[in-house]
């Protein structure tokens, strides 16, 4: 046996053994999430969801080894919040849409338009 | 001396001056820790003007009447004041064109029946206190329900042209009306709608309302309106 086979072996036995072995590590969620939200970059905007079924979506400002902290994004200005790691549902990216309001006044356009198209597609329809 | 006098009087007012600079600028050095008035508290009163759809069941307007209801626009504003930021009490003033219906009317003239309806011309202005509970916290978009009593003042207009009718040796003559009658009604309605922001104050309001007369619903408004937080 050549000390490449020797090798060769050694490996496959260290990955069979110690694969699993591996893989059966519980994780911890909470510490999943502060892995994760040491890698966002600070001013991400996030979408929190709490293990009591709250949401927060904010602006990330910093997280340390048990909480993370978050600007919320309120219409009025509200102070940062303190959220434990192990209260989090999960963290998603969020990015901050259309306001409200546009999206209504865009939806009553189109309803309008829509509306002024069919009066004036009978009219037609009629006159002719 | 007098010049003494007069120098002794430049140098307390120098030092004055001096003091009083000095005084300003170090004033001005100071950061001020004071937050601007108001700075985060929302404000706690909302003021809109909405305009939409109005329809009035035909009870509403005449004893005698089909089971229809009139449709027409009205106008309406709005002013409230919120208790908490989810308890608000709201007065609503709103006024609709007038509107044209028909009070059904008969006469038998020689055994047959022949319409002597009645052209009824109605304006109703109502003014309508409200409390409302607003959903969610200082988001962008709120859901909320109201409740409250739609006092209405009803402006009736009715009218009918005199008419002969002549059938089988019979003659009817149905007399002219030209009547007009004020009444104040008091309808308990409760609405569902939203606010939902453009910015941090102006916001769209689309609501839905019912008001109940004594057989059931008896007025309907879907409203579209705009309005500010103060």
């Amino acid at each position: 046996m050549s000390l490449q086979s020797i090798a060769s072996v050694a490996l496959i036995m260290l990955f069979a053994v110690g694969h699993p072995a591996h893989a059966q590590q519980p994780v911890s969620e909470a510490d999943a999430w502060q892995a994760l939200a040491s890698r966002l970059e600070a001013g991400a905007t996030v979408e929190v969801r709490l293990k009591d079924g709250a949401r927060v979506r904010g602006t990330m400002v910093t997280s340390d080894a048990a909480t993370l902290h978050l600007k919320p994004h309120a219409r009025w200005p509200e102070p940062i919040r303190t959220i434990p790691f192990g209260d989090i549902e999960s963290i998603a990216r969020w990015k901050e849409g259309m306001m409200p309001g546009t999206k209504v006044l865009i939806g009553v356009g189109i309803g309008a338009g829509v509306w002024f198209l069919a009066v004036v597609m009978a009219l037609a329809a009629g006159s002719s | 001396m007098e010049r003494l006098a007069t120098g002794a009087t430049g140098q307390v007012v120098a030092t004055a001056v001096a003091a009083l600079l000095l005084s300003t600028a170090a004033q001005a050095q100071i950061p001020s820790a004071r937050p601007a008035p108001n700075a985060a508290q929302p404000p706690t009163w909302d003021a809109g003007g909405s305009t939409g759809l109005f329809f009035m069941h035909q009870s509403e307007v005449a004893a005698q009447h089909w089971n229809a209801w009139n449709g027409n626009a009205e106008v309406r504003a709005d002013l409230g004041h919120y208790w908490t930021p989810h308890l608000k009490a709201g007065l609503a003033v709103g006024t609709a064109p007038r509107f044209r219906s028909y009070e059904e009317g008969f006469v038998i003239v020689g055994g047959v029946r022949r319409s002597a309806g009645v052209e009824v011309a109605t304006r109703l202005t109502t003014v309508a206190p409200s409390l409302t509970y607003q959903f969610l916290d200082n988001g962008f978009m709120h859901p909320y329900v109201t409740g409250g009593v739609r006092i209405g003042l009803l402006n009736v207009h009715r009218t009918r042209h005199s008419s002969l009718y002549s059938d089988r040796g019979q003659t009817v003559d149905v007399p002219s009306i030209d009547e007009r009658r004020m009444a104040l009604n008091a309808r308990p309605f409760a609405a569902a709608g939203v606010k939902s922001y453009l910015n941090r104050q102006t916001f769209v309001r689309t609501e839905a309302l019912t008001a109940f007369g004594p057989s059931g619903a008896a007025q309907v408004t879907l409203h579209l309106g705009i309005g500010v937080d103060f």
